[in-house]
């Protein structure tokens, strides 16, 4: 039986993560076991993105596919206001949801399932019971119908049954009463499975949002915390150097163009294993950036120029590869990193550019898009993305790193 | 101890990770980074090319002369194989004729040997052996330079089947002599013996090197060895010390006559003739058998047929009328 390897890893990560938000929720690191809890429901209509004929037309039915509709089921908590992280974030909600979608067109594309974790936090306060919150959802989404040459030809855009699923969303969160809140927003959607399987166009939807939370227990101090009170008491912050070490693997895909022949995808998926080493300044309590140091082995790096067929036209079943050298498959580059730093979870963004590399694959500026989920105050979680030229993916990251120097939650 | 123990998880999981990326499926080693020239001579009777990995075997053997037969069999050379051989087989692959003897050995994955026998070719022997997998063809170039000749080491007459006679003539020359309308007799010279010459020719049953002169001149060369033939003496076949060279074409040789000697014949008046100079022709068959071998080599030969010897001893003039109904 042949195994979803994301599938495998995402799960991995999810029970990782899960555990994660368990021992948060356990409040094992905070002052006080009192936590906040909150349970949610929204509703998500979407307008698809037609970024590939499929969805213009181009599909079994040939009607185009405009509309997408999910429905979200989510838990959160917050920490509670004597906690470290409750006086820090006072604001900061993080959970996990389930969501369900549909493309009213569930016949090429499913009904997908998402089971994700969120946070949200609010951006700024426009009056005592409204305010903007963001909220983030990464988890994966589950019950695709993928590209098949012989039952589902058209679909040309998924290529796993299991994809990641990323939303960001801008919220205006009114606040009802003491513990319920209405928020509508609009928000942005993408699946992907990552470059780990081809086809891999991806999903993008931008839609609207709106929902209702209701929070259980701590109920005084959450309004001391809201802020409307205007009492909250958070500890001085002072800036400091932090480390961090993180090691990642991951698959990937790869497609190559043999010279006077037709474009291959290359059977199977190719290893990466990366080392990253990030010092960064600590500015706030809210974010940290500094420079990285990103070693990188891809096992599919500039395997373009090493195609060993010599006997007729490679495709997919016959093309191979001489292995080449070491120095083309790994690369070591410099970015610069900025982190938006949250409880549990930290964003982080990086810009960089191979410095040490030999070969058109590695020889290129990359972009990342990371997530760092804290599974203890040094040790956390990473799961990420790399781009080069700002969209043409390069490869997942899945991966845990280790902070030196960490401080907080004292 | 938990820390510990999800550290130690966190490291599983980035192994699985790992292991679980190599795509080696799709790599395969490359078996030879450059397509190699080997070169056979006399002195370089064998050269063995290295081969970088084991996932090759030989395809084939291209652009040989003509009538050069390739054929395979395994290491021991008893079983015959068929080329190309399957992934991993070892085995013999022969290039051969009369005139060409040439191996390649695959007896690892790692080596491929290149052993010469002979090229008794004029010229290089240039070949192509393909080696490869299915996905990817090399070809390695051999030039393989002309090897030493043959040698004749002896010839053996079946002296049992000796077979001569002396009654035969060959016309020397013809002149017409008309003295019907003369007075007096005319006189006519010859020189019976200038063109006469004893004629030699060695008959070869064609065999497995062939049998015509370009194919005896691979075997022996331009120089072609020398050989002693049979002649009469006094009515008594043997070896005299003649020698001739071992050629397929006939040899004209001396006959050991006067080509000075000038003879004249008188013709009556009134008479109208043919006058017919004859040699009378001394002529044997024997046969025999050429032993040969090349010192290179240490393969031997042998070559048989029959010698065959025509030698001028006298000469006879013969003249005959001519009447009307000749005319």
């Amino acid at each position: 039986m042949k195994i979803n390897r994301l599938a495998v890893r995402l799960c991995m990560c999810a029970l990782v993560l899960f555990r994660a938000l368990s021992l948060y929720a356990d409040g094992k690191d905070s002052l006080s076991r009192k936590m906040i809890h909150m349970a949610g429901i929204d509703v998500k209509p979407a307008y698809v993105f037609p970024t590939h004929e499929f969805f213009a037309g181009n599909n079994a039915t040939f009607s185009p596919i405009r509309k997408n509709l999910s429905v979200h089921l989510k838990y959160g908590f917050k920490f509670a206001p004597d906690t470290y992280f409750g006086r820090m974030y006072p604001h900061a909600v993080q959970g996990i949801g389930v969501g369900y979608n549909t493309f009213f067109h569930s016949s090429e594309l499913g009904n997908p399932w998402s089971v994700y974790a969120f946070q949200t936090s609010r951006i700024a306060s426009l009056t005592p019971r409204l305010s903007l919150d963001y909220e983030w959802n990464f988890g994966a989404s589950f019950g695709w119908k993928k590209y098949d040459a012989e039952s589902n030809p058209y679909n040309r855009v998924v290529g796993s049954k299991m994809n990641a699923y990323i939303h960001l969303s801008f919220l205006l969160n009114w606040q009802l009463d003491a513990q319920t809140n209405l928020r509508a927003g609009i928000g942005a959607t993408h699946f992907s499975n990552g470059n780990t399987a081809y086809p891999n166009a991806g999903v993008n939807t931008l839609g609207a949002s709106i929902g209702l939370t209701r929070y259980f227990g701590g109920t005084s101090r959450v309004t001391l915390a809201d802020g409307s009170s205007g009492i909250v008491r958070r500890p001085p912050f002072d800036p400091y150097v932090s480390y961090d070490l993180i090691v990642y693997g991951a698959t990937r895909k790869k497609g190559v163009f043999p010279e006077g022949g037709n474009p291959v995808l290359v059977p199977g998926s190719f290893g990466i294993l990366g080392l990253n080493f990030t010092p960064m300044y600590n500015f706030s309590r809210y974010f940290r950036a500094g420079v990285s140091v990103d070693a990188q082995y891809d096992e599919s790096a500039n395997i373009s120029s090493y195609i060993a067929n010599s006997v007729g036209q490679p495709d997919a079943e016959t093309i191979k590869f001489y292995r080449p050298p070491f120095r083309e498959q790994f690369a070591v580059g410099l970015s610069v990193r900025a982190e938006v730093v949250m409880p549990i979870f930290s964003i982080n963004l990086g810009i960089g550019r191979n410095v040490i590399c030999k070969g058109a694959d590695t020889d290129s500026f990359y972009q990342i898009l990371a997530l760092k989920t804290d599974i203890t105050k040094n040790l956390f979680l990473y799961v990420g993305y790399q781009l080069h030229d700002f969209k043409d993916p390069n490869n997942l990251m899945l991966g845990v790193g280790f902070r030196f120097n960490a401080k907080g939650r004292e | 101890m938990k820390n510990t123990f999800r550290r130690l998880q966190c490291g599983i999981l980035a192994v699985a990770w790992l292991l679980a990326g190599c795509n080696s499926d799709v790599f395969i080693d490359r078996f030879l980074s450059a397509e190699p020239s080997v070169s056979l001579s006399e002195t370089e009777k064998e050269v063995t090319v290295c081969i970088e990995a084991d996932n090759w075997d030989i395809l084939g053997v291209e652009s040989l002369r003509e009538g050069v037969a390739v054929s395979a069999t395994d290491l021991e050379g008893k079983n015959s194989k068929y080329l190309p051989f399957e992934e991993g087989e070892t085995g013999i692959v022969y290039c051969k004729n009369a005139f060409l003897d040439f191996r390649v050995e695959k007896r690892n994955g790692s080596e491929l040997h290149f052993i010469s026998g002979e090229n008794l070719y004029d010229q290089p022997f240039e070949t192509f052996v393909r080696v490869g997998n299915r996905y990817e063809e090399k070809v390695i170039r051999v030039s393989f330079s002309p090897t030493r000749k043959y040698q004749i080491d002896s010839v053996a007459y079946d002296w049992s089947q000796f077979s001569s006679s002396d009654y035969m003539l060959e016309p020397v020359e013809q002149v017409e002599v008309n003295t019907l309308d003369a007075s007096s007799p005319a006189t006519v010279y010859f020189y019976p013996y200038k063109n006469s010459a004893r004629i030699v020719e060695f008959y070869m049953q064609y065999g497995g090197w062939g049998g015509d002169e370009n194919d005896l001149r691979k075997l022996l060369g331009d120089a072609a060895s020398q050989v002693e033939i049979p002649d009469i003496v006094n009515g008594t076949p043997g070896l005299y010390g003649t020698r001739v060279s071992f050629r397929h074409q006939a040899q004209r040789l001396d006959a050991g006559l006067d080509k000075e000697l000038k003879v004249s014949k008188t013709v009556e008046a009134c008479k109208h003739v043919w006058l017919e100079v004859y040699n009378g022709i001394e002529q044997y068959n024997v046969p025999y058998k050429a032993y040969l071998s090349n010192s290179l080599t240490g393969k031997k030969l042998e070559i048989s047929g029959t010698l065959s010897s025509k030698k001028p001893f006298n000469y006879l003039i013969i003249p005959i009328a001519i009447t009307d109904e000749d005319k």
